[in-house]
């Protein structure tokens, strides 16, 4: 039982197919109104945990937005746009966004190209590629503390083993989990999970059928061409997801915090100042600075942003895929 | 298979590759069987003289390790469990049913998938916070219980793969739709349940914020206290305990991945948006 | 069979039997609501590891009858608390930065009424630091006490470790009666650092006092100033004293001789590093002592403590940082049963714990005597902490903003300044903008 036995996903598409032509069959209304009442009911648990736990904490999250509410003081009053004119031009806030928006641009292109050759390796056929694919993908199975954990074991100034093999070559020790190196080590443990991204392109290299490529090697096109012309168009729609939830992901990275394993408010603002993210400004502002309101708008920035980002992408690679909402609608 | 020198140089690239991942697991074990004065040595002292396996007896009667894996095996069960019921409930409806207001509502369901959870989630605590739900373990029920949307969606793709003829067989039979997702749909979707289970589970106990917010000291989980706890009186780190008590708070996802290896990438990879 | 076997059970064995689980329960400290013996409330005190270690929740369920339910200090969850109307019963607490900020937004519970009625806890017995738990509205250390120190250290005195001294060749070692400057003591601590490849394996020393902004206080006093104005209601690090207890704290960071923003130590405070003789020589008052006694003997043999430095032909001036200790909020469930245990943990056992084992200097004057004397290191810095307490100063902390908020905005401009990168006016400018800017919208939120 190994990586290899993602075939059982991939012949799926074929099985849907089927499904939705045979969708045709004439109905009562009173067979409509029962499907009508079940549908209902069956999105009812979510509908409801959506507007409890999502919508209401978001809209008083909005709400907070308007004051200057400090969780502490009962004199708080509505300051109207005020927290959003100053977010916008706080200079710690910019910064921390500029911060993020740059960890985003290389850490996702970073992380999916690495999977993506990685995936390319692993599907050629090689002895033991079930353990490679196995060994490869575990880090990614560790939870975020257990990371932060180990690199900061690993990045120690005095015991780390960075260091080591930095002495190893008669290099001088450096601090690793300060300035300016802290900004390495956060790239180095988004690395680790590389796995990740490699399933999941794996799972979209099995799906392409063997015929094709092996068609175009036939008529003399180079490994590079055959994998540029064929392999990589219809990967898209992987890469695609990838794309969107690496972003979603990289806009809200959380990791320096855990990696100083300090939740507390100095925790927050003495992270590393190249390590300082629009996530951690967003603690700070919370729980350092105790500004409820101004941190909620905070949060409803990013919330715009990451939107702006989805859309973005979704259009920047319009026509190259989407995914069906509901397989009865298309007939 | 001839081995020649593309073939050397794949096999290379992937041994370094794969070494350079496992390495940093490497350290961690061997700090974990390192004593103090090891680790305070320099230059680097790369292997322990002697295995200190008694670090991990230590690191485990240090910090009451077995409650707080307990907390956390309970909050991550009770999630995993009641959020798979959940999202497949709710992902048959999206899957199999339709009425006005679907499309919006797969709408919705698919840009909540991309709404950080973490925005929502200090709102969430003031919000629990006055129901009187903090240091309790009823927020994992309700957020198990309104399913999660990737979950949801993975159910989703899962069964709109599935046959239409059995579910009209059942119709036909009387079968309400309640019970043809429990008798007919749920009994097939043992590779998305599986997935389902091992991806809750795993985020449940790879959760920090969630837990620090919400739970006092004695029923947090091993995600917060392993951060903090290994310290003496002094507040000395003790780091090969902290790689002690690191080693076993990963294991059990690792161990979980390999015996759940193939639900969990059939999961991984119908959640691929195809 | 079973009827048959509970029959013989007699009612005062049962009793005693529910009794010892009961017990075993609230022991456990388990967090289910059982009800303990004489069904008082369990208190919530937020508290940090040390302060209430679990064989003292025990002998508060033992002598007092009172279950402790601990919250871990966190002043994230703190806020949250308050925020949702649920706050703890006894809160730990910084009285030197925190009272003024509680006490302007209403959160603390005035506790001169319970003073009053304490047969425990007796005006005349309380030291002159418990004023750093009072605030009137316009100033620290009158008004009514909002709190109280659990023990204090005047922070600005440094200990240092005179092996690390002979190790670099240095033999003079700061004098007992006279403090040194600044200057010198920087000088000092250049002399004994010692590096190695990159790392620096013994720092020279370390200056950052309990919190940032808490620290530059303390040195701009020593310097004859006062970072904030009369009001309370602004910052300004361009006063010359100010200036020059920020430029020479800058000088001591450019040094590298000891921790700081840009160089942090891994073990994030003094102690650990001391103890693994790394340090010779550290920023911290009496209480460090406490730590010291429980190091290797070589350690303690080797640990002075030494008076707090002054900037030449200025007063000595000595602060307390901190006063940690415990508040109420106003809106605490049980406040009755908290004053309690308050009253224990603050003037019997545990204080007197405390006292003994030489974490700082009791805040009862009553408790002094019990002060640790026997160990050459405790006979000096007793000797040392006396003659302090004649410089012993109480500064004021704005009631505006939180004090993290003034640390954050100095853990953000700082390292710029740090590196070289900003000029030391530079940095003054930002410092004194996004403080004030902090200070103005907490002014709004303060009637």
């Amino acid at each position: 039982m190994t990586v290899e036995e993602i075939r059982v996903a991939s012949d799926r598409p074929a099985r849907a197919r089927r499904a939705s032509g045979a969708a045709a069959a004439p109905r009562t209304s009173r067979m409509t109104t029962k499907r009508h009442r079940a549908f209902y009911m069956f999105t009812a648990p979510w509908l409801v945990g959506f507007v409890l736990l999502t919508a209401f904490p978001m809209g008083y999250a909005l709400w907070l937005s308007f004051t200057n509410f400090d969780a502490v003081s009962p004199h708080w009053h509505f300051v109207g746009l005020e927290n959003y004119r100053e977010a916008l031009s706080d200079p710690l806030t910019r910064q921390s966004l500029g911060r993020t928006l740059l960890f985003t641009l290389i850490s996702v292109p970073m992380t999916m190209i690495g999977g993506l050759i990685l995936a390319v390796l692993v599907n050629r056929p090689l002895r033991a590629r079930g353990l490679f694919r196995t060994l490869l993908y575990l880090p990614a199975v560790v939870p975020p503390v257990g990371t932060a954990l180990t690199f900061k074991l690993v990045f120690d100034t005095n015991a780390g083993a960075a260091n080591g093999v930095l002495d190893a070559f008669g290099m001088n020790a450096v601090t690793w989990l300060a300035d300016p190196y802290a900004r390495y080590v956060i790239l180095m443990s988004v690395l680790w999970a590389l796995g990740n991204t490699m399933i999941i392109s794996l799972a979209g290299l099995q799906d392409i059928p063997r015929e094709l490529q092996e068609a175009s090697r036939i008529d003399g096109a180079s490994a590079w061409r055959s994998f540029r012309s064929i392999t990589l168009p219809l990967l898209s729609p992987v890469l695609l997801f990838q794309g969107v939830t690496g972003v979603i992901g990289a806009l809200q990275t959380f990791m320096p915090l855990l990696l100083a394993a300090d939740s507390s408010p100095a925790g927050t603002t003495s992270v590393p100042q190249d390590n300082y993210m629009y996530m951690i400004n967003v603690f700070a502002q919370y729980f350092a600075y105790g500004r409820f309101g101004y941190a909620s708008a905070l949060l409803w920035i990013l919330f715009a942003v990451i939107i702006a980002f989805t859309a973005l992408i979704f259009k920047a690679t319009s026509g190259a895929v989407f995914y069906n909402v509901d397989p009865e609608a298309k007939k | 298979m001839k081995i020649n020198t593309p073939r050397l140089a794949l096999y290379t690239a992937l041994v370094l590759i794969t070494g350079l991942l496992l390495g940093p697991f490497g350290w961690l074990i061997l700090t974990a069987l390192k004593a103090p004065d090891e680790l305070a040595a320099l230059p680097i002292r790369w292997l322990p003289e002697n295995f200190q396996w008694h670090n991990f007896g230590d690191a485990w009667d240090f910090i009451n390790y077995l409650g707080y894996a307990r907390n956390s095996l309970i909050i991550a069960t009770i999630y995993a469990v009641t959020v798979t019921i959940a999202s497949a409930w709710v992902g048959f409806g999206f899957a199999r049913l339709s009425a006005p207001g679907k499309r919006p509502m797969f709408g919705l369901l698919l840009s909540t998938m991309m709404l950080p959870q973490i925005i929502t989630l200090i709102p969430t605590y003031l919000v629990f916070a006055r129901l009187g739900m903090v240091n309790t373990y009823w927020p994992w029920v309700l957020w198990g219980l309104s399913g999660a949307p990737f979950l949801i969606f993975l159910f989703r793709q899962f069964f709109v793969g599935m046959p239409r003829e059995l579910e009209e067989a059942a119709i036909v039979d009387g079968c309400s739709y309640t019970g043809i997702f429990f008798r007919i749909f749920l009994p097939q979707s043992w590779p998305a349940i599986a997935a389902s289970l091992v991806i809750s589970f795993g985020w449940t106990w790879g959760d920090f914020i969630a837990p620090t917010l919400l739970l006092s000291q004695d029923k947090t989980t091993l995600a917060v206290i392993l951060t903090t706890a290994y310290r003496d009186a002094a507040g000395n780190p003790l780091n090969n305990l902290v790689a002690a008590g690191a080693v076993m708070y990963v294991l059990p996802p690792l161990l979980l991945f390999l015996v759940a290896q193939r639900g969990f990438v059939a999961g991984i990879s119908t959640s691929g948006l195809k | 069979m079973h009827a048959r076997s509970l029959a013989p059970m007699d009612r005062r064995r049962f009793l005693g039997l529910s009794a010892g689980a009961l017990g075993a329960a609230a022991v456990s400290g388990c967090a289910l609501s059982v009800a303990n013996g004489a069904g008082r409330d369990p208190v919530t005190v937020m508290a940090s590891d040390g302060d209430f270690p679990p064989e003292m929740v025990q002998q508060a369920a033992e002598e007092l009858d009172i279950r402790i339910d601990l919250v871990k200090y966190d002043p994230t969850r703190l806020t949250a608390m308050l925020a949702s109307g649920q706050p703890p019963d006894l809160v730990r607490g910084l009285g030197a930065l925190d009272t003024p900020y509680l006490v302007a937004r209403d959160v603390a519970e005035d506790l001169d009424p319970y003073f009053a009625g304490s047969s425990i806890l007796k005006a005349d017995d309380l030291d002159p630091v418990n004023d750093l738990w009072r605030f009137d509205g316009q100033r620290q250390g009158a008004g009514p006490r909002y709190g109280m120190a659990k023990d204090f250290s005047q922070d600005s005195m440094f200990w240092y470790n005179r092996a690390l001294f002979e190790q670099a060749g240095v033999d003079d070692y700061p004098p007992d009666d006279e403090p040194l400057t600044y200057e010198e003591w920087l000088d000092l601590g250049k002399r004994v650092v010692q590096q190695d490849g990159g790392r620096t394996t013994v720092y020279g020393m370390s200056c950052n006092g309990l919190s940032p902004v808490g620290n530059l206080m303390a040195i701009t006093a020593a310097a004859g100033g006062s970072l904030f104005s009369e009001d309370l209601g602004r910052v300004d690090f361009s006063t010359p004293e100010a200036r020059q207890a920020l430029s020479w704290y800058l000088e001591y960071v450019q040094a590298r001789v000891g921790p700081s923003l840009i160089d942090p130590d891994p073990n994030v405070w003094d102690g650990p590093t001391y103890q693994a003789n790394r340090m010779a020589m550290s920023g911290n008052g009496y209480w460090f002592g406490g730590m010291v006694g429980g190091s290797s003997p070589e350690i303690a043999t080797a640990s002075r403590l030494a008076p707090a430095p002054v900037f030449a032909g200025k007063p000595r001036v000595s602060t307390c940082q901190a006063g940690t200790g415990f508040w109420m909020p106003r809106k605490a469930p049980h406040k009755d049963t908290a004053w309690r245990l308050f009253e224990w943990y603050m003037g019997e056992g545990p204080a007197q714990g405390r006292a003994s084992g030489g974490w700082g200097i009791p805040t009862l004057k009553s408790l002094r005597s019990l002060m640790p004397g026997e160990q050459p290191f405790q006979e000096q810095s007793l000797r040392v902490q006396n003659a302090e307490l004649e410089y012993f100063s109480v500064l004021s902390f704005t009631p505006y903003v939180r004090s993290t908020a003034l640390d954050a905005v100095f853990n953000q401009v700082m390292p710029a300044a740090m590196r070289g990168d900003m000029s030391l006016d530079a940095a003054i400018g930002r410092l004194n903008d996004d403080m004030n800017h902090q200070m103005d919208l907490g002014k709004e939120l303060v009637p």
